[in-house]
């Protein structure tokens, strides 16, 4: 599920970790710092997630995570299964 | 007043506190102990520096000159409050107890019997479990901020998470001097010798028979920064008294040991 949400974040632009946080944090999702970074570091070994340094003009340098085509992939994929979660959820809802 | 030390994170020279440098010394130190056991576990533990410096440095654009233990604290709780910072909460550790319900039949004789004896059965499996569980999860190590000699009867009250080390103290010695415990010494100091001493906070945990987990490390490394006094350091007269009690109790064995040697030696 949070990875989900992380890989939807990174869809649009890429990301480094305090932006991740504050994200997740004005979309309510509530997550604890520390589960964040073993989370980032194994999407990244499953190749779902790229990063790369960039010096920042103030404070220390940032990584920088994007999705990778293989991420792009995966995250059709999920969202295809999300919809069709959703649908099933709601139509018994209603 | 407060000593000041300058560390230069990632490029940004920052004024730290001396104990707020060393709680947070402390806690990337035992981040990165815990990480690297695991796959790719440094870079983990490398982010969450990164993540440190970039806490500290949004303090510091807000305009704090100085850190001090509070915000490093704060630093802490942000981000080694999680307990499955790895994702392992694995159900491991808990001792799940079996509540079993026991209806019993008082008709026959036979069953209340067969019923005490699963009840006995029980409550064995139970302190099995119980004792394997201790053992399992329990480290001995010899406290080294609680000693008079070495820190092995501190150790063991620990270990066994029974009372004050006092009595194990007292114990010890009042077995050696009725002669029961005539090897107590020579068992003591080889303990000495052979166990390791609670030195670093994971060693703590251990001994308490804690999980290493960054939560608990987090807090263990908050409690050490409480100074750490030294207990009956300067109890230097009752050093003596152990010392020549395990002497007089030494000193039968080389007694023991020489006639014997000397016998084995008149024969051959």
């Amino acid at each position: 599920m949070l990875e989900y949400c992380i890989m939807l974040l990174l869809h649009s632009q890429p990301c480094y970790a305090n932006d991740i946080i504050q994200r997740l944090r004005e979309a309510e999702m509530i997550v604890m710092e520390g589960t964040l970074y073993p989370l980032l570091s194994r999407l990244k070994n499953d190749g779902v997630l790229g990063y790369e340094w960039r010096e920042s003009t103030q404070g220390p340098p940032r990584k920088y995570y994007t999705l990778t085509a293989d991420g792009e992939e995966a995250l059709n994929q999920l969202d295809a299964s999300w919809e069709e979660i959703s649908r099933t959820v709601n139509f018994l809802k209603n | 007043m407060k000593k000041n030390i300058n560390i230069n994170l990632f490029g940004t020279l920052y004024n730290i506190d001396e104990d707020a440098y060393n709680l947070l010394e402390n806690y990337l130190q035992s981040m990165q102990r815990y990480f690297a056991r695991q796959e790719g576990g440094e870079e983990v533990a490398d982010d969450i520096e990164h993540r440190v410096a970039e806490l500290l440095w949004q303090r510091h654009e807000a305009g704090m000159t100085a850190i001090n233990i509070q915000t490093v604290k704060e630093i802490i709780d942000t981000i080694g409050n999680a307990e499955q910072i790895a994702g392992d909460n694995k159900e491991g550790g808990q001792y799940a107890k079996n509540e079993g319900q026991y209806t019993r039949n008082r008709n026959s004789f036979k069953e209340n019997f067969n019923q005490l004896a699963d009840d006995v059965d029980r409550l064995a499996r139970d302190a099995y479990d119980k004792g394997r569980q201790h053992v399992r999860t329990h480290r001995f190590y010899r406290c080294a901020d609680d000693k008079v000699l070495g820190g092995v009867c501190s150790g063991i009250a620990k270990y066994f998470d029974a009372g004050d080390p006092l009595i194990w103290r007292l114990g010890a010695i009042a077995l050696t001097l009725l002669g029961v415990g005539l090897p107590l010494p020579i068992i003591y100091i080889v303990m000495w010798l052979v166990t390791p001493a609670a030195i670093t906070p994971e060693d703590r945990l251990r001994q308490q028979g804690k999980e290493v987990t960054p939560d608990n490390l987090a807090q263990q490394v908050m409690d050490d920064t409480q100074p750490i006094v030294v207990k009956n350091e300067n109890k230097g007269c009752l050093k003596a008294i152990l010392i020549v009690i395990a002497i007089c109790a030494i000193m039968p064995f080389i007694f023991l040991f020489s006639v014997w040697s000397k016998i084995l030696f008149n024969l051959f």
